[in-house]
Order: C-alpha cells, then sequence, then structure tokens
C-alpha cells in the first residue's frame, strides 16, 4: 500500500505525435494541501485530466487512493471531486438547478446543495440562472459542485481563476478549512503568488517535465540570501555590475545579486563609489518563492 | 441499473427549457392545431370527397410529416440532446462522475428516444382527439362514421420505427461535433437527398428515405409495420449505437 493519496510513476501523454508530458512522479500524500504549479502550457491541465482519466491513453502508471486509474475508475472518481479548466455549468439552469442534477447523480439530499450554496455565497442567487452569472459566481458554482459530494481527494485546476482579490481570500480560507477537515487539495496554478499561503507541498512543472516536487519549507530554505543596492542611478550600477557578475537581477526596482560575500559586497560598495554613484543602501535579502520558480524554470523574471 | 435511472433523470432535469423539450410538446400542439382550423373552416371540402376523413386527415398531415416535420424533429432532438453538454463545456464534467461511460451515453441516448417516441404518441393522440372533436363541431365531414385509430396508430408506430435510423446517425454526428452547422447542415442535405431519391428502387437501404417511403406507401394503401425501410432503420440503429459505445469509450476529452 502507497504512502501517498496520488501517485503517478513515468507518466507520460501525448497529442498526436506531440509529446505533452515527460515522464511525470507525483507524490502527494494524504491531507496535503498540493500546489501544483507551472506556466500556461506547461501541462498543468493535461496531468489533472489524466488523473481523472478524461484522457485514457497516456504512459506510465497514475494511481489515487493506492489504486489504479485504469482498475478502480469508478470507486477513486467516487471519492473525488474536480474542478477542471473553467467551471462546466448548465447555463440555461438556475445555480441550485446545477447543485440539485449533480446531488441527483450523486444521491445526495436536498438539503446538501443548499449548505453548498451558502459555502460558495450564493445562496442569494440560487435562483438566477447561471448565464446571469458573473465570471467569479460561475467559479464558485464550480468548486460547490466539487465540493457537493464531501470528496476525500478535491482536484482544483485554476481555482481562483476570475476572483477578485476578496473571492481569492475567501476560496483560500475554503481550502485551508477543507484541508483541516483531512481533505487532500491538488490545486493547480500559474501563480506561485496565489497558492503559497495556502500549500503544504508543491509539484513545479515547465514544458511537460516535473522540476521540483516537494514541501514548499524545502524550497523556502533551499532560497539563498541576495545583497541588494540602491543608488542614485540603478540602472547605471545595474550596468557597472553586469560586466563583472552576469547573474545580477532586479529586485523590487533595485540591482540585486546572488553568491556575493561580505568582504566583496564591501569592495562593490567601494567601486560603485569610486565610479561617481552615491550607494544608499547595500541589504541582504532572501530571495522570494517567485524568483526561485524562475530559477527552476530557468526563466528570467521580467524586468522592472 | 440504478446509473442508469439516475442518468435518465439528470436527463429531464437538465432538458428544462431546452428545444428538445418545447419542440417535443409544442410542435404537435402547433400542428394538430392548424390541421384542426384547415379541417374546419374547409370542412365542405372534407366533406365532398366522399373519403373516410380519418385517411383524408391522415393524408394531410403524413404529407409534411414525412419529409420534412420528422425528419427535421429528429435532428434537433439529437442536436440539441448533445449541445447542452457541448455548450456547458460539460462533457469533462460528466465523465468525472462516478458512473460507467456507457451508462451516460445509454442515458442521453435512451432520453433523445423518449422525446422522440414522446413526440409521436403526442400529435397521435391530438389527432385522435382533433377527428373527435370535428365530429361534434363539424358532423358533416363524418369523422364520427369512421374508425381509423388503429391504421392512423399502426402509421404513427412505422414512421417512428423509421425515423430511428437517421435519429441514430445525427446523434451521432451531434455527438461529435460540437457545432450547429456539421451536424445539422449534413442531416439537412441527406434529408433533402432522401426525399428526393425515394423512388429509386435502392433507396430502401437509405435511411433518410425511409419516412418519404412510408408516406409514398400508405397512399398505395401498404400499411402493414414490417418491411425493409424499417430493417434497414434498426440495423443502422443497432449498429451505430455499438459505434457510439466505442467512440465514448475511447473518447478523450480534451
Amino acid at each position: 500500500m502507497s504512502d501517498f493519496l496520488i501517485e503517478t510513476e513515468n507518466l507520460t501523454f501525448s497529442y498526436g505525435s506531440q509529446p505533452i508530458l515527460h515522464g511525470i512522479s507525483l507524490r502527494v500524500k494524504p491531507g496535503a494541501v498540493y500546489g501544483f504549479i507551472g506556466q500556461n502550457g506547461a501541462g498543468k491541465t493535461t496531468t489533472i485530466k489524466v488523473l481523472l482519466s478524461l484522457l485514457p491513453d497516456f504512459g506510465g502508471q497514475v494511481c489515487l487512493f493506492g489504486n489504479s486509474i485504469r482498475r478502480r475508475r469508478l470507486g477513486i472518481l467516487a471519492r473525488t471531486g474536480a474542478l477542471v479548466e473553467e467551471p462546466a455549468l448548465y447555463q440555461h439552469l438556475t445555480g441550485q438547478e446545477n447543485l440539485l442534477n449533480r446531488a441527483l447523480l450523486l444521491r445526495l439530499p436536498r438539503q446538501r446543495t443548499q449548505d453548498i450554496l451558502r459555502q460558495v455565497g450564493l445562496y442569494e442567487a440560487r435562483h438566477k440562472k447561471v448565464v446571469a452569472y458573473s465570471q467569479g459566481m460561475r467559479q464558485r458554482l464550480g468548486i460547490g459542485l466539487a465540493l457537493l459530494g464531501a470528496p476525500d481527494l478535491l482536484i482544483l485546476d485554476e481555482p481562483t481563476n476570475g476572483l477578485d482579490p476578496n473571492g481569492i481570500r475567501e476560496i483560500r480560507e475554503l481550502l485551508t478549512g477543507l484541508s483541516r477537515q483531512g481533505v487532500t487539495v491538488f490545486l493547480s496554478s500559474h501563480l506561485l503568488s496565489e497558492v503559497e499561503k495556502i500549500v503544504t507541498d508543491l509539484g513545479i512543472i515547465h514544458q511537460g517535465s516535473l522540476l521540483f516536487q516537494g514541501p514548499i519549507e524545502s524550497l523556502r530554505d533551499s532560497a539563498r540570501e541576495e545583497l541588494c543596492l540602491d543608488t542614485n542611478d540603478n540602472r547605471r550600477c545595474f550596468d557597472l555590475l553586469q560586466a563583472d557578475y552576469p547573474q545580477v537581477g532586479w529586485k523590487n526596482g533595485l540591482p540585486s545579486l546572488g553568491g556575493v560575500s561580505r568582504e566583496e559586497a564591501a569592495r562593490l560598495n567601494a567601486r560603485l563609489v569610486g565610479q561617481g554613484l552615491a550607494v544608499y543602501a547595500l541589504e541582504w535579502a532572501r530571495k522570494d518563492l517567485e524568483q526561485l520558480y524562475f530559477d527552476i524554470i530557468q526563466t528570467p523574471p521580467p524586468t522592472p | 441499473m440504478t446509473h442508469f435511472w439516475l442518468a435518465l433523470r439528470s436527463e429531464f432535469l437538465k432538458s428544462r427549457r431546452t428545444l428538445a423539450l418545447a419542440t417535443t410538446i409544442w410542435l404537435p400542439v402547433f400542428i394538430a392545431g392548424l390541421y384542426f382550423a384547415l379541417a374546419y373552416f374547409k370542412a365542405e371540402d372534407f366533406a365532398k370527397t366522399g373519403m373516410n376523413p380519418w385517411v383524408l386527415l391522415a393524408q394531410n398531415l403524413f404529407g409534411l410529416y414525412s419529409v420534412l416535420i420528422l425528419p427535421m424533429y429528429a435532428m434537433v432532438v439529437a442536436f440539441s440532446t448533445n449541445q447542452i453538454e457541448h455548450v456547458a463545456n460539460a462533457w469533462k464534467n460528466v465523465f468525472t462522475l462516478p458512473y460507467p461511460r456507457l451508462t451516460i451515453y445509454v442515458a442521453k441516448w435512451a432520453f433523445a428516444f423518449l422525446l422522440i417516441l414522446l413526440f409521436s404518441v403526442l400529435l397521435c393522440g391530438l389527432v385522435f382527439f382533433e377527428g373527435n372533436l370535428l365530429a361534434v363541431l363539424k358532423p358533416e365531414i363524418g369523422f364520427q362514421d369512421y374508425h381509423s385509430y388503429d391504421l392512423i396508430g399502426r402509421l404513427f408506430f412505422k414512421f417512428f420505427l423509421a425515423i430511428l435510423g437517421v435519429f441514430s446517425i445525427q446523434f451521432l454526428l451531434s455527438f461529435l461535433w460540437r457545432d450547429f452547422i456539421r451536424p445539422v447542415g449534413t442531416g439537412l442535405a441527406l434529408t433533402i437527398a432522401g426525399a428526393i431519391l425515394a423512388g429509386w428502387k435502392f433507396a430502401w437501404i437509405f435511411p433518410y428515405s425511409a419516412t418519404t417511403r412510408i408516406n409514398e406507401q400508405f397512399h398505395k394503401d401498404k400499411t402493414a409495420i414490417w418491411g425493409p425501410e424499417i430493417w434497414v432503420s434498426l440495423g443502422v440503429t443497432l449498429a451505430l449505437f455499438g459505434v457510439g459505445y466505442l467512440l465514448v469509450l475511447r473518447r478523450s476529452t480534451r
């Protein structure tokens, strides 16, 4: 019996002759809030669709709850709630009718739909047709549909899409609460900053390959110190540094350098002053997760 | 089996306020209403022919019903029942339910099948009601002098069996293609071809000619239910049901 609730082994998938996933080996522990991060087109949704058996022609092994998705599809899906891409809603029906339809299929009492409507903040709008819902309301109803069956595993693909900051915070609180109740949450996002506050574990996928996987703390621990320099002409400072330090980057509008010692920092200060720059501050800072993420996928972050 | 009934009930719930359900209920009322008005206001013309008015009414109705109304209705139902999922982008959602894919497909197919059956029964019932109402309101036509329920009922049933082949083709096309133009456009072209080719000696093999041919046979007093058109229709239905099952089983939901 595996220790993991989701476990894939060398998962591959191709659309026709175009390979999409290259040997993904996911490990998601029970009770974890697992953030699956990657840029658009990295393979997040494809992975999720394979986990949910929507793409049956994959290579490798996929096990959920210790069972192969190929052999125990129905048993696995009975314990899983999912939101894949944009919410799939019947627009000619009301929010409540959408939930009632799902409740009928899952053999749940009507009362459960009322509870979910309250939980996702749509109780007042329950009699409105979905066609009249805003993007945020649709997203919340989609999450409500995923939650309806009180699943042990919740798979959410970009759940905060279309939500305003308040809505994002509500979803974060909702997911944190579910996690406390023992629900395992697997959520994808293209923004690390959006999920870093709630996830316990992280997987970073880039161009179909899993580049990092582990507890978010291990990623934080790997954050290296950086030297940030604030001068009267930061652009010139950046140009001056670039000749000798190709790793120089930008952080919060300031030139920043990783991998320099304190002695080297003092020499740099003297050199910049010698070049006529007024140095206001030399500050040691840790890299944030977003920067680490970009380091991992080896794509430079946008410069200010 | 529980899964099937639940999925079928879900299809009925989803069909609220849809074109398929509205057409099933209101189109027969509209058609029967028009033919009632025609008979009511042209009662003398009806009476003058000296024919069995039930047969006369059926001949008037089945002309358009066989060539246009029934094939078009089958297309609308096949399109609309699948379109619900396409528009909502819901196939992926439906297939993440703890239901066998076959159950979902069969329930959807059965729902559309039941709508066509309901449409046929409703129109047949309304024709009976219309004849009896005219027997009271316009006794000079003579509806009360004949009892042709068996004949009309048999013909409605025959048309129902004959349209199943067309419905099955359209259902599969609408399942595969998410737009309106391709499934309905193809269906329309094939329906026109079916009507034009109906007189051809091999047209019995072409499902889209079946209803037109049955109407022509009715005019020649050939009203037996079972014939080559019906067998072809049922054969196509069975074959395409199998094809649909294989497709739904292997279908990737991108």
